[in-house]
């Protein structure tokens, strides 16, 4: 690509950016992870920069590539992967951030539901996104959306975790 | 849930994701990302076209006498490095991967491996394993992490020297077990774009066994030297929908050997189907079952088993009085089939039925417990 195509991809990528890594941090619960995850959606648009800079929704496209990505990233965790509140003694944490309660209560129901669950609630009621869009993302019927979703609140509703957490 | 409440999560959701405030985007880094991707897609492309060049016998003097056609350019490099007697304790693994130094260390209590390391692409900040998980002979070897690179790590047996782990471009990485907590452990940070070709286990004698991973990923089956793998074939055994919920059992054999998947659950066993799964003079024999919900007790289930070669059809009861038939198909020298039970139901039995549809026999509900 020229330099013009370029700056036009940083436009697009400087515009973007924030929303996509939260959208990753809504699936994973993980910020590295999430940055990793717009990263590569990015990386992947650009490759394909002269399709997506036409496509009607590129916005969509970018959202499929990290719902997707990250998806494949389960696909390869054979063990039994738990991101845990506690970090082992030998490591040093990376972020010294510490969260808020509430916060941690959120991100620690949404992480206990499945994930194709996960991606209906927060591409659904954060992105606000249609049941026609939320289902064009995932892959799957209109249906399975609305099924996924709905057990999804059921779980939130009653998860003890979001429940200890209070409102927000 | 009602309005009020979908409004209240919103809320929450919103909250919570607002308070993320990302750094500035890494446009350089994903721009040169970007073209590494279009790079590969073009040499992947080029080597497709070589591929048929070289093989166009009707044109057999144009290519003589041109350069190989180069390999794929290594746009990564892994350095292992030796660790110590002086080492950390805990301390399985270290290197240097795309000029990245890593570390893995494993906790004290012996419930997580955690990898530390600056500017990892998609590293794993820290894991929970189930340590049953790490004790089949003569290795248990597991993949994780995202991103651009991806973790190995596991156990090997004690008598193991060295693990060379071949990659998809020809690079091999050879690595010396580390002893933990009465155990050989090896781990090492590779690019995920680069898949694992094969993994080797090496004694003081020689070489011990040598595992071609499922799905690029799943070391389940280690083969003697010499011997090898069934010739690949993919199949399904079983497909549905049950509580909206789409299930699929597929079988996929290959060097990796015989292995079976039912959604995102997969086993892969080192013999041919029948008859070992099958025990003797049964009919039938369930072996995997699930929950295509991992949250939820009483959510719809689907697994896959065996069938002697007679069995057709296999026809389960569930609680609630209704039934549904599952058709079995050939597998090597055995037949296999896949199977769902709705939530909230238990399967209380079933009938085996034969080609001509003629009653074979029944089991019991016991046999379906999951």
């Amino acid at each position: 690509m020229d330099a013009a195509a370029d700056a036009e991809f940083s436009d697009f990528m400087h515009g973007r950016w924030a929303q996509l890594v939260r959208l990753g941090y809504g699936l994973t619960g993980d910020r590295q992870l999430a940055e990793d995850l717009a990263q590569t959606a990015f990386a992947r648009a650009y490759a394909s920069w002269g399709r997506v800079r036409r496509a009607d929704n590129p916005d969509a496209y970018l959202r499929r590539i990290v719902v997707n990505a990250n998806a494949s990233r389960f696909r390869k965790v054979r063990v039994g992967e738990v991101l845990t509140s506690t970090v082992p003694d030998l490591v040093a944490v990376a972020d010294g951030a510490t969260r808020q309660d509430n916060r941690d209560a959120l991100v620690s129901a949404l992480m206990q539901l499945p994930y194709g669950q996960r991606a209906a609630v927060v591409l659904r009621y954060w992105l606000d996104l249609t049941e026609t869009e939320t289902a064009a993302i995932l892959g799957c019927s209109v249906g399975n959306v609305k099924s996924q979703a709905s057990r999804a609140l059921v779980k939130l509703r009653t998860s003890a975790a979001l429940l200890e957490g209070g409102p927000a | 849930m009602s309005s009020q409440d979908q409004r209240e999560l919103q809320d929450r959701l919103s909250g919570l994701l607002y308070s993320i405030e990302p750094g500035p985007p890494p446009v350089v880094a994903t721009i040169r990302r970007g073209r590494g991707i279009r790079m590969r897609r073009w040499i992947s492309v080029a080597a497709g076209v070589a591929v048929i060049a070289a093989g166009a016998v009707v044109l057999p003097g144009v290519l003589r006498g041109q350069p190989a056609v180069p390999m794929a350019p290594s746009h990564y490099s892994v350095l292992v490095s030796p660790i110590g007697a002086g080492a950390p304790a805990g301390l399985i693994g270290q290197g240097t991967t795309d000029g990245r130094r890593w570390t893995v260390v494993m906790s004290p209590e012996g419930t997580g491996v955690a990898l530390t390391g600056r500017g990892l692409s998609g590293a794993l900040p820290y894991y929970q394993y189930v340590a049953s998980q790490f004790t089949a002979k003569p290795a248990a070897l597991a993949t994780a992490g995202s991103g651009a690179t991806v973790l190995e790590f596991g156990t090997v047996q004690a008598d193991v020297t060295h693990v060379v782990i071949s990659l998809a471009d020809g690079e091999v990485i050879s690595l010396a077990p580390v002893s933990w907590r009465g155990r050989s452990w090896v781990a090492v940070l590779l690019p995920a774009r680069v898949p694992i070709e094969r993994a080797v286990l090496s004694t003081s004698g020689g070489e011990l066994a040598y595992s071609v991973p499922f799905r690029r990923t799943q070391f389940d089956v280690w083969w003697q030297p010499g011997q090898v793998g069934p010739a690949r074939l993919t199949k399904s055994i079983g497909s549905g929908v049950v509580d909206g919920e789409s299930w699929h059992a597929a079988a996929d054999i290959g060097p990796w050997g015989y292995c079976y998947s039912v959604s995102s659950a997969s086993t892969c066993i080192d013999s041919t189907v029948s008859p070992l799964l099958l025990p003797a003079g049964a009919l039938v024999s369930p072996m995997v079952c699930g929950s295509l919900d991992s949250a939820g007790a009483g959510a719809a289930r689907a697994g896959f088993g065996a069938a002697a070669v007679a069995v057709r059809r296999v026809v389960l009861r569930y609680s609630g009085g209704s039934t549904a038939a599952f058709p079995t198909v050939a597998i090597g020298s055995g037949r296999m089939f896949g199977y769902a039970i709705p939530g909230g139901h238990k399967v209380t039995g079933s009938l085996l039925y034969g080609a001509a549809g003629q009653l074979l026999g029944s089991t019991s509900g016991a046999a379906w417990e999951c």
